[in-house]
Protein backbone atom coordinates (compact mmCIF):
# COMPACT_ATOMS: atom_id res chain seq x y z
CA UNK A 1 0.00 0.00 0.00
CA UNK A 2 2.82 2.21 0.79
CA UNK A 3 4.82 1.59 -2.77
CA UNK A 4 3.22 3.95 -5.24
CA UNK A 5 6.26 4.04 -7.82
CA UNK A 6 6.28 0.63 -8.08
CA UNK A 7 2.96 0.23 -8.30
CA UNK A 8 2.94 2.59 -10.88
CA UNK A 9 5.92 0.97 -13.07
CA UNK A 10 4.31 -2.25 -13.19
CA UNK A 11 1.11 -1.26 -14.73
CA UNK A 12 2.98 0.74 -17.19
CA UNK A 13 4.90 -1.93 -18.46
CA UNK A 14 1.62 -4.06 -18.21
CA UNK A 15 -0.40 -1.18 -20.41
CA UNK A 16 2.68 -0.36 -22.59
CA UNK A 17 2.59 -5.02 -23.00
CA UNK A 18 -0.76 -4.66 -23.96
CA UNK A 19 -0.78 -1.87 -26.48
CA UNK A 20 2.22 -3.06 -27.87
CA UNK A 21 0.19 -6.57 -28.64
CA UNK A 22 -2.97 -4.35 -30.34
CA UNK A 23 -0.13 -2.39 -32.39
CA UNK A 24 1.43 -5.79 -33.78
CA UNK A 25 -2.16 -7.03 -34.58
CA UNK A 26 -2.87 -4.01 -36.66
CA UNK A 27 0.53 -4.61 -38.14
CA UNK A 28 -0.03 -7.91 -38.72
CA UNK A 29 -3.84 -7.59 -40.27
CA UNK A 30 -2.36 -4.68 -42.57
CA UNK A 31 0.20 -6.87 -43.80
CA UNK A 32 -2.57 -9.85 -44.28
CA UNK A 33 -4.13 -7.06 -46.55
CA UNK A 34 -7.34 -6.54 -43.88
CA UNK A 35 -8.43 -10.25 -44.94
CA UNK A 36 -10.26 -10.66 -41.85
CA UNK A 37 -7.73 -12.86 -40.05
CA UNK A 38 -6.37 -10.52 -37.43
CA UNK A 39 -10.41 -8.53 -37.04
CA UNK A 40 -12.41 -11.55 -37.31
CA UNK A 41 -10.10 -13.71 -34.28
CA UNK A 42 -12.18 -11.74 -31.31
CA UNK A 43 -11.77 -14.68 -29.26
CA UNK A 44 -8.24 -16.19 -29.76
CA UNK A 45 -6.84 -17.39 -26.34
CA UNK A 46 -4.04 -15.17 -26.39
CA UNK A 47 -6.04 -12.23 -27.58
CA UNK A 48 -8.50 -12.64 -24.51
CA UNK A 49 -5.46 -12.36 -22.29
CA UNK A 50 -3.95 -9.87 -23.88
CA UNK A 51 -6.94 -7.23 -24.02
CA UNK A 52 -10.03 -9.28 -22.32
CA UNK A 53 -13.22 -9.54 -23.89
CA UNK A 54 -14.11 -5.78 -24.33
CA UNK A 55 -11.02 -4.72 -25.46
CA UNK A 56 -10.71 -7.48 -28.07
CA UNK A 57 -13.78 -6.39 -29.70
CA UNK A 58 -12.62 -2.72 -29.34
CA UNK A 59 -9.38 -3.77 -30.96
CA UNK A 60 -11.07 -5.41 -33.91
CA UNK A 61 -13.27 -2.39 -34.41
CA UNK A 62 -10.29 -0.04 -34.47
CA UNK A 63 -8.32 -2.09 -37.12
CA UNK A 64 -11.90 -2.24 -39.13
CA UNK A 65 -12.41 1.17 -39.02
CA UNK A 66 -8.64 2.54 -39.28
CA UNK A 67 -7.97 0.68 -42.92
CA UNK A 68 -9.12 3.30 -44.80
CA UNK A 69 -7.57 6.30 -43.14
CA UNK A 70 -4.17 4.88 -41.71
CA UNK A 71 -1.16 6.18 -42.84
CA UNK A 72 2.22 4.25 -42.57
CA UNK A 73 4.80 6.05 -41.31
CA UNK A 74 7.21 4.86 -43.77
CA UNK A 75 4.66 7.06 -46.19
CA UNK A 76 2.38 3.96 -47.75
CA UNK A 77 -1.21 3.60 -47.90
CA UNK A 78 -2.80 0.52 -46.84
CA UNK A 79 -3.45 -2.06 -49.64
CA UNK A 80 -7.51 -1.21 -49.26
CA UNK A 81 -6.55 2.12 -49.77
CA UNK A 82 -5.02 1.63 -52.41
CA UNK A 83 -7.71 -0.65 -54.10
CA UNK A 84 -10.18 2.09 -53.49
CA UNK A 85 -7.89 5.22 -54.30
CA UNK A 86 -8.99 5.97 -58.31
CA UNK A 87 -7.02 6.32 -61.27
CA UNK A 88 -6.24 9.79 -62.78
CA UNK A 89 -6.79 7.85 -65.83
CA UNK A 90 -10.24 7.12 -64.87
CA UNK A 91 -11.13 10.37 -63.55
CA UNK A 92 -9.97 11.91 -67.05
CA UNK A 93 -13.47 13.48 -69.02
CA UNK A 94 -14.09 11.43 -71.63
CA UNK B 1 7.33 -20.72 0.58
CA UNK B 2 5.34 -21.54 3.96
CA UNK B 3 5.85 -17.65 4.42
CA UNK B 4 4.55 -16.88 0.90
CA UNK B 5 1.18 -19.49 1.18
CA UNK B 6 0.48 -17.68 4.60
CA UNK B 7 0.97 -14.14 3.04
CA UNK B 8 -1.42 -15.64 0.49
CA UNK B 9 -3.90 -17.17 2.79
CA UNK B 10 -3.86 -13.56 5.06
CA UNK B 11 -4.90 -11.59 1.58
CA UNK B 12 -7.89 -14.27 0.41
CA UNK B 13 -9.21 -14.62 3.97
CA UNK B 14 -8.66 -11.20 5.44
CA UNK B 15 -11.84 -9.38 6.36
CA UNK B 16 -10.57 -6.05 4.71
CA UNK B 17 -13.02 -5.11 2.78
CA UNK B 18 -10.13 -2.27 0.50
CA UNK B 19 -8.78 -5.62 -0.18
CA UNK B 20 -11.59 -7.88 -1.44
CA UNK B 21 -12.74 -4.93 -3.67
CA UNK B 22 -9.26 -4.62 -4.89
CA UNK B 23 -9.23 -8.38 -6.10
CA UNK B 24 -12.84 -8.21 -7.26
CA UNK B 25 -11.87 -5.31 -9.78
CA UNK B 26 -8.61 -6.75 -10.76
CA UNK B 27 -10.29 -9.63 -11.65
CA UNK B 28 -13.44 -8.18 -13.72
CA UNK B 29 -10.89 -5.99 -15.28
CA UNK B 30 -8.91 -8.83 -16.45
CA UNK B 31 -11.72 -10.61 -17.69
CA UNK B 32 -12.96 -6.99 -19.75
CA UNK B 33 -9.62 -5.83 -20.93
CA UNK B 34 -6.69 -8.22 -20.14
CA UNK B 35 -3.56 -7.14 -19.49
CA UNK B 36 -3.77 -3.96 -20.77
CA UNK B 37 -6.51 -3.20 -17.73
CA UNK B 38 -4.50 -4.45 -15.47
CA UNK B 39 -1.75 -2.42 -15.92
CA UNK B 40 -4.30 0.94 -16.21
CA UNK B 41 -5.92 -0.22 -13.20
CA UNK B 42 -2.49 -0.81 -11.17
CA UNK B 43 -1.78 2.58 -12.42
CA UNK B 44 -4.63 4.42 -10.88
CA UNK B 45 -4.50 2.59 -8.11
CA UNK B 46 -1.01 3.24 -7.45
CA UNK B 47 -2.10 7.24 -8.07
CA UNK B 48 -4.33 6.20 -5.58
CA UNK B 49 -2.88 5.69 -2.72
CA UNK B 50 -0.44 8.58 -3.20
CA UNK B 51 -0.04 11.43 -0.54
CA UNK B 52 -1.05 14.29 -2.47
CA UNK B 53 -4.41 14.72 -2.81
CA UNK B 54 -5.68 12.62 -0.48
CA UNK B 55 -8.82 13.48 1.60
CA UNK B 56 -9.46 12.17 5.50
CA UNK B 57 -12.06 10.22 5.88
CA UNK B 58 -13.81 12.92 8.48
CA UNK B 59 -13.42 15.44 5.60
CA UNK B 60 -16.17 13.55 3.34
CA UNK B 61 -20.02 13.61 4.57
CA UNK B 62 -20.55 10.12 2.71
CA UNK B 63 -17.15 8.14 2.49
CA UNK B 64 -16.40 6.69 5.82
CA UNK B 65 -12.63 5.71 4.43
CA UNK B 66 -10.07 7.90 3.21
CA UNK B 67 -10.06 9.09 -0.62
CA UNK B 68 -8.40 10.01 -3.25
CA UNK B 69 -9.65 12.94 -5.24
CA UNK B 70 -6.69 12.23 -8.04
CA UNK B 71 -9.18 10.54 -10.56
CA UNK B 72 -8.80 13.12 -13.51
CA UNK B 73 -4.69 12.86 -12.98
CA UNK B 74 -4.90 9.33 -13.19
CA UNK B 75 -7.30 9.37 -16.02
CA UNK B 76 -5.12 11.80 -17.96
CA UNK B 77 -1.82 9.80 -16.81
CA UNK B 78 -3.32 6.94 -18.62
CA UNK B 79 -4.72 8.04 -21.88
CA UNK B 80 -1.44 9.89 -21.96
CA UNK B 81 0.75 6.82 -21.81
CA UNK B 82 -1.80 4.84 -24.19
CA UNK B 83 -1.28 7.39 -26.50
CA UNK B 84 2.59 7.27 -26.72
CA UNK B 85 2.66 3.87 -26.54
CA UNK B 86 0.38 3.98 -29.59
CA UNK B 87 2.43 6.59 -31.30
CA UNK B 88 5.99 5.05 -30.31
CA UNK B 89 4.96 1.19 -30.86
CA UNK B 90 2.77 1.64 -33.82
CA UNK B 91 3.93 1.94 -37.58
CA UNK B 92 0.97 3.85 -38.17
CA UNK B 93 0.30 7.35 -37.76
CA UNK B 94 -3.05 8.36 -35.91
CA UNK B 95 -5.80 9.66 -38.00
CA UNK B 96 -6.62 13.04 -36.00
CA UNK B 97 -2.57 13.89 -35.48
CA UNK B 98 -2.98 14.82 -39.08
CA UNK B 99 -6.63 17.33 -38.19
CA UNK B 100 -5.68 20.90 -38.34
CA UNK B 101 -8.35 21.46 -34.84
CA UNK B 102 -5.83 18.76 -32.97
CA UNK B 103 -3.81 20.76 -31.35
CA UNK B 104 -6.26 23.74 -30.58
CA UNK B 105 -8.84 21.73 -29.25
CA UNK B 106 -5.99 19.61 -26.98
CA UNK B 107 -4.42 21.99 -25.78
CA UNK B 108 -7.49 23.79 -24.27
CA UNK B 109 -8.51 20.58 -22.84
CA UNK B 110 -4.90 20.81 -21.31
CA UNK B 111 -5.42 24.51 -19.82
CA UNK B 112 -8.84 23.01 -18.22
CA UNK B 113 -6.86 19.72 -16.57
CA UNK B 114 -3.93 21.93 -15.11
CA UNK B 115 -6.51 24.17 -13.94
CA UNK B 116 -8.36 21.29 -12.25
CA UNK B 117 -5.31 19.97 -11.10
CA UNK B 118 -3.79 22.80 -9.40
CA UNK B 119 -7.21 22.60 -7.11
CA UNK B 120 -6.96 19.33 -6.46
CA UNK B 121 -3.45 18.90 -5.62
CA UNK B 122 -3.62 22.04 -3.28
CA UNK B 123 -7.13 23.42 -2.43
CA UNK B 124 -8.11 26.99 -3.55
CA UNK B 125 -4.70 27.58 -4.95
CA UNK B 126 -6.62 29.64 -8.16
CA UNK B 127 -10.06 31.56 -7.04
CA UNK B 128 -13.01 30.31 -8.66
CA UNK B 129 -12.81 33.65 -10.55
CA UNK B 130 -9.09 33.14 -11.72
CA UNK B 131 -10.57 29.79 -13.20
CA UNK B 132 -13.29 31.35 -14.59
CA UNK B 133 -11.53 33.68 -16.34
CA UNK B 134 -8.56 31.10 -17.36
CA UNK B 135 -11.14 29.08 -19.15
CA UNK B 136 -12.98 31.88 -21.04
CA UNK B 137 -9.84 33.08 -22.24
CA UNK B 138 -8.90 29.22 -22.95
CA UNK B 139 -12.23 28.30 -25.12
CA UNK B 140 -11.99 32.39 -26.65
CA UNK B 141 -8.77 31.95 -27.66
CA UNK B 142 -9.55 28.13 -29.58
CA UNK B 143 -12.74 29.63 -31.10
CA UNK B 144 -10.77 32.58 -32.21
CA UNK B 145 -8.05 30.26 -33.89
CA UNK B 146 -10.52 27.27 -35.40
CA UNK B 147 -13.67 29.28 -36.18
CA UNK B 148 -14.86 26.16 -38.19
CA UNK B 149 -15.46 24.45 -35.05
CA UNK B 150 -18.30 27.04 -34.33
CA UNK B 151 -21.30 25.55 -36.25
CA UNK B 152 -23.08 27.80 -38.69
CA UNK B 153 -27.10 26.40 -37.48
CA UNK B 154 -28.38 24.45 -34.15
CA UNK B 155 -31.33 23.82 -35.65
CA UNK B 156 -32.95 25.96 -32.84
CA UNK B 157 -34.15 29.17 -34.77
CA UNK B 158 -33.49 31.80 -32.45
CA UNK B 159 -30.47 30.72 -31.78
CA UNK B 160 -29.71 30.25 -35.44
CA UNK B 161 -30.20 33.99 -35.80
CA UNK B 162 -27.99 34.94 -33.50
CA UNK B 163 -24.92 31.88 -34.45
CA UNK B 164 -25.54 34.03 -38.32
CA UNK B 165 -23.24 37.00 -36.99
CA UNK B 166 -19.67 35.23 -36.72
CA UNK B 167 -18.92 37.47 -33.37
CA UNK B 168 -22.27 36.60 -31.45
CA UNK B 169 -21.53 33.17 -32.81
CA UNK B 170 -17.90 32.80 -31.13
CA UNK B 171 -18.95 34.48 -27.56
CA UNK B 172 -21.95 32.63 -27.21
CA UNK B 173 -19.43 28.90 -27.66
CA UNK B 174 -16.82 30.64 -25.80
CA UNK B 175 -19.47 31.00 -22.96
CA UNK B 176 -21.39 27.90 -23.40
CA UNK B 177 -18.41 25.59 -23.62
CA UNK B 178 -17.38 27.96 -20.04
CA UNK B 179 -20.83 26.62 -18.45
CA UNK B 180 -20.65 23.38 -19.77
CA UNK B 181 -16.92 22.31 -17.95
CA UNK B 182 -18.73 23.87 -14.69
CA UNK B 183 -21.47 22.03 -15.15
CA UNK B 184 -19.24 18.88 -15.70
CA UNK B 185 -18.05 19.40 -12.49
CA UNK B 186 -21.12 20.68 -10.89
CA UNK B 187 -22.59 17.24 -11.25
CA UNK B 188 -19.93 15.09 -10.07
CA UNK B 189 -21.15 14.35 -6.71
CA UNK B 190 -21.85 10.78 -6.93
CA UNK B 191 -19.80 8.21 -8.03
CA UNK B 192 -20.26 6.54 -11.39
CA UNK B 193 -22.85 10.25 -12.05
CA UNK B 194 -19.97 11.88 -14.46
CA UNK B 195 -17.69 8.98 -15.18
CA UNK B 196 -20.60 6.86 -16.12
CA UNK B 197 -21.81 9.78 -18.72
CA UNK B 198 -18.45 10.26 -20.14
CA UNK B 199 -18.17 6.15 -20.17
CA UNK B 200 -21.01 6.52 -22.26
CA UNK B 201 -20.57 9.51 -24.57
CA UNK B 202 -17.16 8.23 -25.86
CA UNK B 203 -18.69 4.94 -26.23
CA UNK B 204 -20.86 6.90 -28.53
CA UNK B 205 -18.36 8.88 -29.92
CA UNK B 206 -15.93 5.81 -30.33
CA UNK B 207 -18.82 4.18 -31.79
CA UNK B 208 -19.27 7.04 -34.97
CA UNK B 209 -15.32 7.69 -35.57
CA UNK B 210 -13.87 5.06 -34.97
CA UNK B 211 -10.21 6.71 -33.96
CA UNK B 212 -7.96 5.31 -31.58
CA UNK B 213 -8.30 8.76 -29.60
CA UNK B 214 -11.54 8.07 -28.94
CA UNK B 215 -10.98 4.30 -28.15
CA UNK B 216 -8.58 5.11 -25.71
CA UNK B 217 -10.84 7.76 -23.80
CA UNK B 218 -13.86 5.33 -23.85
CA UNK B 219 -11.48 2.19 -22.63
CA UNK B 220 -9.72 4.36 -19.53
CA UNK B 221 -13.43 5.96 -18.35
CA UNK B 222 -14.58 2.60 -18.30
CA UNK B 223 -11.90 1.43 -16.39
CA UNK B 224 -12.32 4.82 -14.02
CA UNK B 225 -16.03 3.87 -13.88
CA UNK B 226 -15.10 0.67 -12.54
CA UNK B 227 -12.87 1.53 -9.90
CA UNK B 228 -14.63 4.70 -8.67
CA UNK B 229 -17.96 2.69 -8.39
CA UNK B 230 -16.48 -0.44 -6.61
CA UNK B 231 -13.78 1.58 -4.36
CA UNK B 232 -15.82 4.51 -3.43
CA UNK B 233 -12.77 6.10 -2.45
CA UNK B 234 -10.95 7.27 -5.49
CA UNK B 235 -13.10 10.52 -6.87
CA UNK B 236 -12.55 12.17 -10.27
CA UNK B 237 -11.75 15.35 -9.02
CA UNK B 238 -11.79 18.54 -10.91
CA UNK B 239 -8.81 17.74 -13.15
CA UNK B 240 -11.03 14.71 -14.44
CA UNK B 241 -14.01 16.81 -14.59
CA UNK B 242 -12.86 19.52 -16.14
CA UNK B 243 -10.91 17.47 -18.41
CA UNK B 244 -13.47 15.30 -19.45
CA UNK B 245 -16.18 18.30 -19.91
CA UNK B 246 -13.72 20.33 -21.97
CA UNK B 247 -13.02 17.05 -24.65
CA UNK B 248 -16.66 16.16 -24.63
CA UNK B 249 -17.92 19.87 -25.56
CA UNK B 250 -15.12 20.44 -28.25
CA UNK B 251 -15.90 17.22 -29.43
CA UNK B 252 -19.71 17.95 -29.44
CA UNK B 253 -19.07 21.42 -30.95
CA UNK B 254 -17.26 19.90 -33.73
CA UNK B 255 -19.00 17.36 -34.52
CA UNK B 256 -22.25 19.67 -34.99
CA UNK B 257 -20.42 21.95 -37.30
CA UNK B 258 -18.94 19.18 -39.48
CA UNK B 259 -22.99 17.51 -39.60
CA UNK B 260 -21.65 13.71 -38.12
CA UNK B 261 -24.79 14.68 -35.35
CA UNK B 262 -27.46 17.38 -34.88
CA UNK B 263 -27.35 19.78 -31.50
CA UNK B 264 -30.39 18.06 -30.03
CA UNK B 265 -28.86 14.57 -29.95
CA UNK B 266 -25.60 16.35 -28.18
CA UNK B 267 -27.62 18.07 -25.49
CA UNK B 268 -29.96 14.69 -25.12
CA UNK B 269 -26.59 12.61 -24.34
CA UNK B 270 -25.23 14.93 -22.02
CA UNK B 271 -28.46 16.17 -20.43
CA UNK B 272 -27.98 15.31 -17.07
CA UNK B 273 -24.61 17.73 -16.56
CA UNK B 274 -27.22 20.55 -18.24
CA UNK B 275 -29.84 20.70 -16.88
CA UNK B 276 -28.70 20.29 -13.23
CA UNK B 277 -26.49 23.30 -13.76
CA UNK B 278 -29.36 25.73 -15.18
CA UNK B 279 -31.82 24.58 -12.24
CA UNK B 280 -28.88 24.97 -9.61
CA UNK B 281 -28.35 28.37 -11.00
CA UNK B 282 -31.89 29.58 -11.07
CA UNK B 283 -32.39 27.34 -7.80
CA UNK B 284 -29.45 29.77 -5.89
CA UNK B 285 -30.64 32.93 -7.25
CA UNK B 286 -34.55 32.27 -6.18
CA UNK B 287 -33.02 32.18 -3.14
CA UNK B 288 -30.49 34.83 -3.13
CA UNK B 289 -27.45 32.39 -2.92
CA UNK B 290 -24.03 33.04 -5.13
CA UNK B 291 -24.23 31.05 -7.64
CA UNK B 292 -20.78 29.28 -7.37
CA UNK B 293 -21.71 28.16 -3.50
CA UNK B 294 -22.07 24.45 -3.58
CA UNK B 295 -24.86 23.19 -1.89
CA UNK B 296 -26.79 19.94 -1.69
CA UNK B 297 -29.67 20.30 -3.17
CA UNK B 298 -28.98 18.55 -6.65
CA UNK B 299 -30.62 15.04 -7.82
CA UNK B 300 -27.95 13.07 -6.93
CA UNK B 301 -28.06 14.24 -3.35
CA UNK B 302 -32.09 13.48 -3.39
CA UNK B 303 -31.44 10.68 -5.05
CA UNK B 304 -28.97 9.49 -2.18
CA UNK B 305 -31.23 10.51 0.37
CA UNK B 306 -33.81 8.02 -1.29
CA UNK B 307 -31.40 5.29 -1.19
CA UNK B 308 -29.33 5.93 1.90
CA UNK B 309 -31.95 4.49 4.49
CA UNK B 310 -32.15 0.61 2.32
CA UNK B 311 -28.82 0.16 2.24
CA UNK B 312 -26.18 0.07 5.12
CA UNK B 313 -23.40 0.71 3.31
CA UNK B 314 -22.87 4.20 2.38
CA UNK B 315 -20.99 3.48 -1.09
CA UNK B 316 -23.24 0.69 -2.47
CA UNK B 317 -25.93 4.16 -2.25
CA UNK B 318 -23.54 6.86 -3.56
CA UNK B 319 -22.74 4.34 -6.54
CA UNK B 320 -26.17 3.68 -6.72
CA UNK B 321 -27.21 7.35 -7.02
CA UNK B 322 -24.66 7.91 -9.64
CA UNK B 323 -25.24 4.79 -11.43
CA UNK B 324 -29.38 5.38 -11.94
CA UNK B 325 -28.70 9.06 -13.21
CA UNK B 326 -26.10 8.37 -15.45
CA UNK B 327 -28.09 4.95 -17.27
CA UNK B 328 -31.80 7.02 -17.02
CA UNK B 329 -30.07 10.23 -18.93
CA UNK B 330 -27.09 9.68 -20.84
CA UNK B 331 -28.08 5.91 -20.91
CA UNK B 332 -31.53 6.22 -22.55
CA UNK B 333 -29.31 8.59 -25.78
CA UNK B 334 -27.23 4.90 -25.45
CA UNK B 335 -30.24 2.55 -26.13
CA UNK B 336 -31.87 4.94 -28.56
CA UNK B 337 -28.93 5.54 -30.53
CA UNK B 338 -27.66 1.73 -30.65
CA UNK B 339 -31.55 0.55 -31.46
CA UNK B 340 -31.46 3.28 -34.54
CA UNK B 341 -34.83 4.08 -33.71
CA UNK B 342 -33.30 7.93 -34.39
CA UNK B 343 -30.81 9.17 -36.89
CA UNK B 344 -28.38 10.97 -34.82
CA UNK B 345 -28.47 13.97 -37.06
CA UNK B 346 -32.38 14.71 -36.20
CA UNK B 347 -33.44 17.21 -34.46
CA UNK B 348 -36.35 14.97 -32.93
CA UNK B 349 -33.35 14.64 -30.20
CA UNK B 350 -34.58 17.99 -28.84
CA UNK B 351 -37.93 16.37 -28.21
CA UNK B 352 -35.99 13.28 -25.83
CA UNK B 353 -33.62 16.21 -24.29
CA UNK B 354 -37.25 17.59 -23.41
CA UNK B 355 -38.72 14.98 -22.27
CA UNK B 356 -35.56 14.01 -19.75
CA UNK B 357 -35.84 17.45 -18.50
CA UNK B 358 -39.33 16.52 -17.61
CA UNK B 359 -38.27 14.19 -15.60
CA UNK B 360 -35.29 15.70 -14.00
CA UNK B 361 -38.29 18.22 -12.83
CA UNK B 362 -40.50 15.86 -11.88
CA UNK B 363 -38.46 13.03 -10.11
CA UNK B 364 -36.63 15.70 -7.81
CA UNK B 365 -39.78 17.38 -7.07
CA UNK B 366 -41.20 13.63 -6.11
CA UNK B 367 -37.74 12.68 -4.12
CA UNK B 368 -37.53 16.76 -2.26
CA UNK B 369 -41.14 16.53 -1.15
CA UNK B 370 -40.81 12.90 0.16
CA UNK B 371 -37.79 13.81 2.18
CA UNK B 372 -38.83 17.63 2.55
CA UNK B 373 -39.31 17.00 6.46
CA UNK B 374 -35.61 15.92 7.60
CA UNK B 375 -32.69 17.62 5.81
CA UNK B 376 -30.80 15.04 3.64
CA UNK B 377 -28.13 13.78 5.10
CA UNK B 378 -25.93 13.47 1.85
CA UNK B 379 -22.60 15.20 1.91
CA UNK B 380 -22.73 14.24 -1.62
CA UNK B 381 -21.66 18.16 -2.70
CA UNK B 382 -18.03 18.19 -1.88
CA UNK B 383 -16.64 18.53 -5.71
CA UNK B 384 -19.74 20.82 -6.33
CA UNK B 385 -17.17 23.95 -6.72
CA UNK B 386 -16.73 25.97 -10.30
Amino acid sequence: MKKPPFALLVGLLLMLWGVSGVTSMATRAVAAGYDGSVANNVCSISRLALVGIVGSSVASELIQRDQDRMILDNGLRTSRQVQNQTSPAEEAPK
Amino acid sequence: MSVLRQKLSDLLLTRNKTVHALIMMAMLLFLAFGITGLGVFTLMYSVSIMSAGHDSATSHGISSMSSSRLGGVAIVMSFLLLLIGIIVLSPSTLGAAVDAIFLPAWSTVFVCVILGASEDFKADLLSPYVRLAAKLLAFGIFFWITPSVVPDALGVPLLDGLFASPVLAWAICTLFCVGFVNAFNMADGANGLVPGIATIAFGILFLEYGGPIEGALFFVCLIFLIFNVLSGWFFLGDAGSYGLGAALVCYGLQGVAQGDFSAGFMASLLSYPCVDFLVSIMRRAREGESPLRPDNGHLHNWLYGFYAPKFSSRVVSNSLAGLTISLCSSGVCLVIYLSGWLPIESNTWFGVFALQTALYLVVRSRLKNTQSMESPDTGLGHFDLT
